[in-house]
This record gives structure tokens, sequence and C-alpha cells, in this order.
């Protein structure tokens, strides 16, 4: 048990550490590629920070759905962070790690943010809130059949067990490549970015999850970013270790081995972080409804992994 | 024998090529046809088939195969004669320019080329590359013309047949790896398939027999597969209407009884049977109640080929194999003389519609006379050549299934209406018309021609084409 | 190298042809549409390569170093000329079906195919790799088939018709080795088609007599001579 404790720590102090680094390195990316030279590492800490400070507002219409949800979401981000091992694999997980029930975990989370959009009453909340949930219902279905494909290749349904796996090496797994497009579009759809959503976006017709907080402030505010952005890195934290599992879970003593481990992780993480900055810059926003194709790609992809799964 | 044959068509191909005028290229393509008429005549009078002419046995001419390039020999002859003088008429309309005659006559000679050489295959992939090369080269024939809706209907024919073959590759690939599992010796080449037949396991060869049938039945303008006939055969000048209803059909029908005869002895040959007496019928069914409402004189010939190709499956399924193959031969001519005289037709009145034809005896008594001797031949009448093919499969049909005899019946009864209709049209039809259109007596060579073959066939039937044909049953080991 | 890393090379390869088919699905961008198909075939010739070097065969590098000459290089330098004349740029247009239904359609056709082969594998003497292999090649020519039937612009029907030639392809790697000489005249046929379709194109596009003169070589020859 101790062994899980160390591991729990660890895990979501390199999850809060890391989380909005990497929100501030996609902008970066973005804004290398647009030529600008953008805000600094550290600014996605820096806001955070101001909005701790600052003062949270309510409506007047709100309930206490508004008051906590932003707490529900982080607490369901950080249990999440409990199920996605980043830097090594503790020997025993005590039942955590369930790939399903990570997913309707982060599904609570995001139902409380609908909710919170939708109780201040304004129109902006509401359309938000509508829009996030109308690509969700097309998403989810997707990533039920890939974490199934997931687990098929591997025929575990343990993250754990499944990273461990991988860890060896990806040398019989041939299958697993084709499920690498839909885990990034997956990837890209929950974290609210283009071609589904557009992060940067205050406008009225083209905001999704932008919209849906837009009630939020402050404190509240800070927590939902937080949420939002641990979201990224446990999927980013997924794929990493999946695809490119060198350096995770070395069998070396404790302290050297979590730090390499660390460092490792941390320049996958960033390469990762700037492939999505890539694929942003140079793709443009879907219409919503091209986004079923989209969807739907990912679906086939899933689908063919498990049907070559049975059959080699 | 390959280098004499070889060396033959790159004279004509060098020669066309060369050659500076209209008549110069047009001797040459009927020498070209002469000469392949005459070879399969020859090789029948010296007793020397089957002949080999590789050691691979990609290319053998067996009895079978010198008989549809007799048919195919023929055909283009007549073709090329009348072509002639309707090259000379779509150049003064306009409807070809000067410049594409050339292609016109090079196309014409790689069809008959092609056409020789898919008849001349043993090997089944050999014959699948060359039947692909007909519909390549018929495509080019049909779009030479000055005419927008040709290049859509050559389109719809490419497409829709290149798309069907490659199925019947798959089925080849099959039939491949079955005969490496069966006999334990990999090949294609039908002759040595037919002796491994036996030892071939029936429901891969039927698997196979069934994607092969898709393909070539596509290329016969089998329903489902037909749309792209119609179109394509009427909107093509009136000789290459000939070359494509004549000839190019007949190589999906022998394709389809090649591979049939491999599948027809084993355990599943019956239900073989019954998936093509079931095309078949529906085919003919199809085709018939199409014909019934055209107006256009060329889209009712054309439908009328897709009647007959049914009708062909149906007398392959019947088992009566050996009138099929003479019933392939009377239909080319027919669907010749229909044709050509179509072809007058159009040149006078500048349409194909039944119902601006008029006063036609006046105007062009041979052309009048070739189609309504000709719809009269193709509906069955006695004393006509397609009335014993016709009457001899319904008969045997009859004796497998009555019911579907009966529906046949009536299905031909209905195609025969819309021929009666035809001529009824054409001998009622009066009217202050235009001048009589000038046609070159190089046209009216083959009408007259074929109106005389058709009577002579009709009323004689020669002892030595009765040896032929039995040969050619007893070849496919289909007999009794 | 072993038979073990061919055979996970090739399933690699498999995976890479999943892929491309999704994408040639459902691209609207003929120039990526063309370059997917490039693609496409470079994958399958990486297959023969590999092929080769399992069971040695020289059949498979042939047909390996046909398929990247005329299908890596020849067939998409002719259908982008074709794009470029005709100056058609996307593909929206659609029967029936749209691409979103499409991919729903071809995971139907896959799994359909999985099960109509189930029958016959044993009688073809399948071992389930091989098995894999043929219920791919067999659905990419249904797909294909799809392609064709689901658009109306012609480069678009004739990436169809490609598609379904490749799955032929592959369903022979899997199936056994055909003769070279089929092989090479098949190609030849495709070429000539993709020729005969580009022109054909062409012509829907434009005036008849641009058209004549892109069919026909003799053309401005057969001009010269006959001025004299």
């Amino acid at each position: 048990m101790s062994g899980f404790i160390a591991f729990a720590i660890i895990n979501v102090v390199v999850v809060m550490a890391l989380a909005p680094l990497y929100i501030s390195l996609v902008k970066k990316m973005k804004a290398f590629l647009q030529g600008r030279k953008g805000p600094g590492l550290l600014q996605a800490y820096y806001s955070l920070w101001k909005l701790f400070k600052k003062e949270v507002v309510y409506s007047s219409n709100s309930s206490f759905i508004m008051r906590v949800a932003p707490y529900i979401s982080i607490i369901s981000a950080l249990v999440a962070a409990l199920f996605v091992p980043l830097l090594f694999i503790p020997d025993d997980y005590s039942g955590f790690g369930n790939i399903i029930l990570l997913l309707y975990i982060l599904a609570v989370g995001k139902f409380f943010m609908a909710l919170g959009g939708l109780d201040a009453g304004s129109a902006f909340g509401g359309m938000g809130s509508s829009r996030e949930m109308s690509i969700s219902s097309m998403v989810e279905p997707v990533v039920i059949v890939l974490f199934a494909a997931i687990a098929f290749v591997f025929r575990s349904t343990n993250l754990f067990e499944i990273l461990r796996e991988a860890s060896h090496g990806l040398g019989g797994y041939a299958s697993l490549w084709l499920l690498l497009i839909p885990l990034v579009i997956v990837l890209l759809t929950e974290t609210a970015r283009i071609p589904i959503d557009n992060p940067e976006t205050h406008l009225e017709l083209t905001m999704v999850h932008e919209a849906m907080i837009l009630e939020q402030s402050g404190r509240n505010l800070a927590l939902l970013e937080i949420a939002s952005a641990i979201k990224q890195l446990l999927l980013m934290g997924i794929i990493i270790n999946l695809f490119m599992p060198m350096g995770f879970n070395l069998q070396v003593l404790f302290p050297a081995g979590i730090l390499i481990a660390f460092g490792a992780f941390a320049i996958k993480g960033a390469f990762l972080a700037a492939s999505i900055g890539v694929i942003e810059s140079s793709v443009a926003k879907l219409r919503l409804f091209r986004l079923p194709n989209l969807f739907a790609l990912s679906f086939f992809l899933s689908v063919v992994t498990i049907m070559m799964e049975v059959l080699l | 024998m390959l280098i004499v044959i070889l060396s033959v068509l790159i004279a004509v191909m060098l020669a066309i090529i060369l050659s500076r005028s209209l008549n110069m290229m047009n001797y040459v393509t009927v020498f070209h046809s002469v000469f392949v008429a005459l070879f399969p005549v020859y090789l029948l009078v010296k007793g020397v088939l089957p002949a080999v002419f590789h050691k691979s046995r990609y290319l053998v001419v067996d009895t079978l195969g010198a008989y549809e390039i007799l048919i195919t020999g023929v055909i283009f002859f007549f073709a090329a004669i009348y072509a002639k003088g309707y090259v000379a008429c779509l150049i003064k309309e306009g409807e070809l320019s000067k410049a594409n005659v050339k292609l016109f006559y090079l196309g014409y000679n790689s069809l008959l080329l092609a056409m020789v050489l898919a008849f001349s295959s043993n090997n089944l992939s050999v014959l699948w590359i060359f039947a692909e090369i007909t519909t390549i080269v018929s495509a080019v024939l049909i779009v030479t013309l000055n005419a927008k809706e040709n290049i859509v209907a050559a389109m719809k024919y490419v497409f829709i047949t290149s798309t069907a073959m490659l199925f019947s590759f798959i089925g080849l690939i099959l039939l491949f790896a079955a005969s490496k599992n069966g006999s334990g010796a990999a090949t294609l080449n039908w002759d040595a398939l037919l002796q491994a037949s036996h030892q071939i396991q029936p429901q891969l060869l039927f698997f196979s027999f069934v994607f092969i049938f898709i393909g070539f039945a596509a290329k016969s303008g089998i329903v489902p597969f037909h749309t792209w006939l119609p179109p394509s055969h009427s909107k093509a000048a009136s000789d290459v209407s000939v070359l494509l209803s004549g000839s190019v059909l007949n190589i999906g029908i022998y394709a389809i009884l090649r591979v049939y005869a491999l599948v027809a002895k084993s355990s599943m040959g019956h239900e073989a049977s019954m998936m093509v007496l079931v095309f078949g019928i529906i085919t003919v069914g199809i085709a018939s109640l199409s014909m019934l409402q055209k107006t256009n004189l060329k889209k009712l010939i054309a439908y009328s080929s897709v009647e007959s190709m049914g009708f062909m499956l149906i007398g392959i399924a019947a088992g009566n194999i050996f009138w099929v193959l003479y019933f392939v031969a009377a239909h080319a001519m027919v669907k010749a003389l229909l044709f050509f005289s179509a072809g007058i037709i159009h040149r006078q009145y500048g349409s194909m519609s039944m119902a601006e034809i008029k006063g036609v005896f006046r105007l062009q008594p041979l052309a009048a006379l070739g189609l309504i001797i000709g719809s009269v031949a193709i509906i069955g009448t006695p004393l006509f050549p397609m009335f014993m093919p016709k009457f001899y499969i319904i008969a045997s049909l009859a004796k497998a299934s009555l019911f579907s005899a009966i529906i046949l019946l009536l299905f031909l009864l209905i195609a025969a209406g819309s021929f009666v209709w035809l001529i009824l049209q054409l001998v009622t039809m009066q009217g202050a018309a235009p001048e009589p259109y000038e046609i070159y007596p190089s046209m009216k060579i083959p009408i007259l021609a074929l109106i005389l073959l058709l009577l002579v066939f009709g009323a004689y039937f020669p002892l030595p084409l009765s040896g032929i044909l039995a040969e050619m049953v007893s070849l496919l080991g289909l007999g009794g | 190298m072993t038979i073990q890393l061919i055979d996970e090379l090739i399933k690699v390869c498999m995976v890479l042809l999943v892929v491309l088919t999704a994408l040639v699905i459902s691209r609207r961008n003929l120039i990526s549409l063309i370059n997917t198909y490039a693609l496409h075939s470079l994958v399958l010739s990486a297959i023969a390569f590999l092929f080769f070097l399992g069971e040695g065969a020289n059949v498979f590098l042939y047909a390996s170093i046909l398929t990247i000459i005329t299908k890596l290089w020849l067939i998409p330098a002719l259908l982008k000329r074709t794009q470029k004349i005709m100056k058609i740029y996307t593909d929206l247009e659609y029967h029936y079906l749209h691409p979103t239904s499409s991919i729903f359609l071809s995971l139907f056709i896959v799994i359909i195919v999985f099960l109509a082969f189930s029958g016959i594998k044993d009688d073809l003497g399948l071992d389930p790799f091989n098995y894999f292999g043929v219920v791919m090649g067999f659905s990419l020519v249904l797909i294909g088939f799809m392609i064709i039937f689901s658009r109306i612009k012609i480069i678009t029907k004739t990436i169809g018709y490609l598609v379904m030639e490749n799955g032929v392809v592959l369903l022979s790697f899997f199936v056994g080795e055909m003769p070279f000489l089929i092989e090479v005249m098949v190609l030849m046929d495709l070429l000539a088609l993709v020729a005969i379709t580009s022109i054909l194109g062409f012509g829907m596009n434009s005036s008849i007599e641009e058209f004549h003169k892109r069919l026909n070589p003799f053309r401005n020859w057969f001009k010269k001579v006959d001025e004299k």
C-alpha cells in the first residue's frame, strides 16, 4: 500500500507541475508558427496565480451547482491522475487503473462543467454547454470503442498492466499503431482544440468550451482551467507511454530512476505538445456538421484494430 | 506460324499509320479482316487444330477459338467494306473530322487484333487482359465521332465493364489458388484446368466461377450490368455498332462458356447452371420489356443484343451448347444487317427516332428491306437462321423446366412485338420526305451479302458445320 | 531477416494500408487524394518487397519495382495533369453516401467479407495471417467499388477503381503469386485504362475539338500530309 501512496503523491505532483506548462507550450508553438514571439513558458502559471487572487463573482440566478462544479471538476481530474502512471508503475495498484472507470471519471468532471455553464442562466453558457455536449455525444462512442481496442490489443482493461506491457516495447503490437490517429483525434476533441474547437476565440459563433466557462470567475475559473490542463496532460501521458515508452518505468533505484523518468517524460511531453501546436496551426477548424466524419474515421480505425486482433 | 501472323499485323498497323488517303487505309483494313477470316478456315481445312503458338500454351487456337475468330473476321470484313462509304458520309456531314479517320482505322485494326488474340488465348488471365483491351479500344472507337454524348457513353462503358472485370480477376486468382491446392499444378491454362477440374475443390470452383461470371457478364451486357450497352451501341457510328454488337459482345459469352465448362461437371454444376439460367431469364425479361418503350431505332437494336446475350446464357444453362454456338454466328450476322441498315437510315433522316422514318421504301428501299429481313430474322421466324437455335434451346429448357420455358416464351413474344411494331412503322409511315440521300455502293454490298447469307443459312444447314459444332461441344466436355 | 520480423513488418504495412484507405474514403481535396493513392501504392510495393524477402520468389521483387514505377510515378502524374487541366480542386459531390456513412459502410464491408471468406478459408489453405491479407484485399476491392458508386467526379471514380485494383493485387499476394508476365500485362492495362479515362474525363469538360486534339496523336501529322 505504501508503494501506491508514494506513487500517488509523485504522480499528482508531477501532473500539477507539468499540466500548465504544456498549455503554454502549445500556445508558444502556435505563436512561433504564426511568426509571433508569444507568451513566456511560465505565463500559464502567472495567469492561474492571478486568477487565484481574484474575487469570485456569482450571478444572482445561479444555484449551488455553480459553486460546487469547479471543485467537482478538479477533484475528478485529480482522481483521474491516479489512474494514469506517468513516470513509473507501482507494484500494487489497489484497484486503480481501470480504463473504463477513467473514462467515466473524466465524464463526471465534464458533466458538471456543462451544468455550471447552464446554471448561470446566461445565453452564452447554455449555448456552450449544449455545443459541448453534442460534440461529447458524438465522441463518446468513439472513445469507448477506442479504449476497448486498446484493451483488446493488450488483453487487459487495467491501464497499469497495459502500460507495463507497452513499456517492454511494441514489437508484437503492430495493430496498435492504428490507434495513434484516433487517440490524437480524441485528445484534440477532449482538450477543445482545432479542428474541433478553438481555444483562443471568444466569438459567439465559434466558441464551444470557452462559452461554457464564460460565467466563471476568480478562483473557480482557475480550478476549471487546471482541470482542463490536467485532462490534457493525462491523455498526452497515455499516448506518450503507449507509443514512446523510452525512459518510462525504469527499474532503477528510487531517486535517480524517478528523476530520469521525469526528465524523459518532460521532453517527450514537450515534443507532443509542440506537435499539437503544429497540428492546430496546419489545419482549419471544421464545421460542426463535418465533425462526424472525423469521428467516424477514428471509429473505423478502432474497429479495424479489434478485427486485426481477433484475426491475427 | 506466330511469326507469320505477327508480321502481317505489324505490316497492317504500319500501313495504316503511314497511309495518306482514306481509301488506302480502308483497303488495308479490308485486307486485314480477310486475312483474319481466312486464318481459321485454313486451320480448319488443314485440320491442325488445336494450333499451339508457344510452348507456354498461353495462346492456343482450338476449334471453338477458330470458330469465334471466323465469325469475328467475317463481321469485321463486312464492316470494313461498309466503312469505306460510311466514313465518307460521316466526313461529308461533319460528324467525323478528317483528322480522326486515321485514329478510327487504327482503333478498328487494333480491335480486330485484340479480338483475335482474345479468342486464341488458352490462358484465362491472358483472355482477361485481351478482353480489357477490347474495352479500351472500343471506347476510343466510340469517341472518334464529333459528339459529346459519345464521351459520356464511352466513359460509362469503360467504367462499368472494367470495374466488373476486376471481380473477374479475383475469380481468376481464386481459381489459380484452387488449382494449386487441388491438383498441385498451379495454372490458368484452360486445357490443363479442364483436365484437372475433377480434382479441384467444387465449392471453390463455384466461388471463382461466380466472380469470373460477374466480369464477363458485364462485358456481354447481362442484366444488371447492361446499363452501358444501349447508350454506347446506339451512340457509336453504325459500323462500330456492328463490331460491338456482332463480335465484341461475344467475348463475354465465350469466356463464360469456357469457365462454365470447368464447373459444369463438378458437384456444384447444378448450382452454376441455375445461376446462369436465372441471370439469363432476368436479362431476357428486362431487355424485352425495355424494348417495348424504345422509340430510337438503334437503341431498340441494342436492347435486342442484350436480349440475345441473355438467351445465349439460357442456352448454356439448358445444356444445349450445340445450338448456342450456332446462335452466336446467326446473331452476329443478323445484328450486322440491322445496324448496317440503321446506318443508312441515320444518313437519310439525320435522326434515329422511329417517328421520323417516313416513306422509307421510296427513299431507301435497300435499308428498309434490310431492316425488315433483320427484324423478321431476329425474332426467330422459321426459314431464317435464328429459328432453329431458338427452337431447340427452348425445347431443351422445357425438358428441364416447363415453367421457365413458358416465361421465356412470353418474354420472347414481347421482344418480337417491338420488332413487329418497327416493321409496321416502316411499312405504313408515309409522308413528304426530303430527297433520297445518295448512298455509296460500298454500303450496299454488305447489306445485300448479309441478306443473301441469311436466306442461304435459313434454308440450308451445311453438314460440315454440324460436325464442327459437335466437335466444339465435345471439346468443352458438355455433350449430352 | 527472420520470418517473424518480416511478418511483423507486413503487419505494420497492413496497418498503414488501413489508415490510407480510410483517408482515401474521407479526403475531398483531389491533390491530397492522389497523393494518398500514391502512398497507398507505396505501401503495397513495400508489402511485395517483404514477400520477396520472406519467400524469395522473384515475382514479388519485380511486382514491387513495377508498382513503384507505374503507380507511384506514372499514374499519379497522369492524374495530376488531368486535374490541372480540368481545374477541379475538391470533390464535394456524392451519390447516396457521404464520407461519414461511407466509412461506416466500409466497416460493414470488412465484417461481411470476413464472414464470407471464412467458408472457403480452409479450401484455399490459408493460415490466419494470409487470411487477414485476403480479407483486407477483398475489402479494399469493395471499398473501391463503393467509392466509384458514391462519387461523381471522374478523377475520384478513377481513384476508386485504382484502389480496387490495389486490393486485387494485395489479394493475389496472399493467395499465391501469379506468373510475372500476367502481372506486367495487368499493369499495362491499368495504365492504358487510366490514360483513356483521364482523356475522356477531360473531354467531358472541354470542347470536342480540344478533346480530339488530346485523343489523337496522329492528328497534326495527318493534317500536314493533307494540306500538301
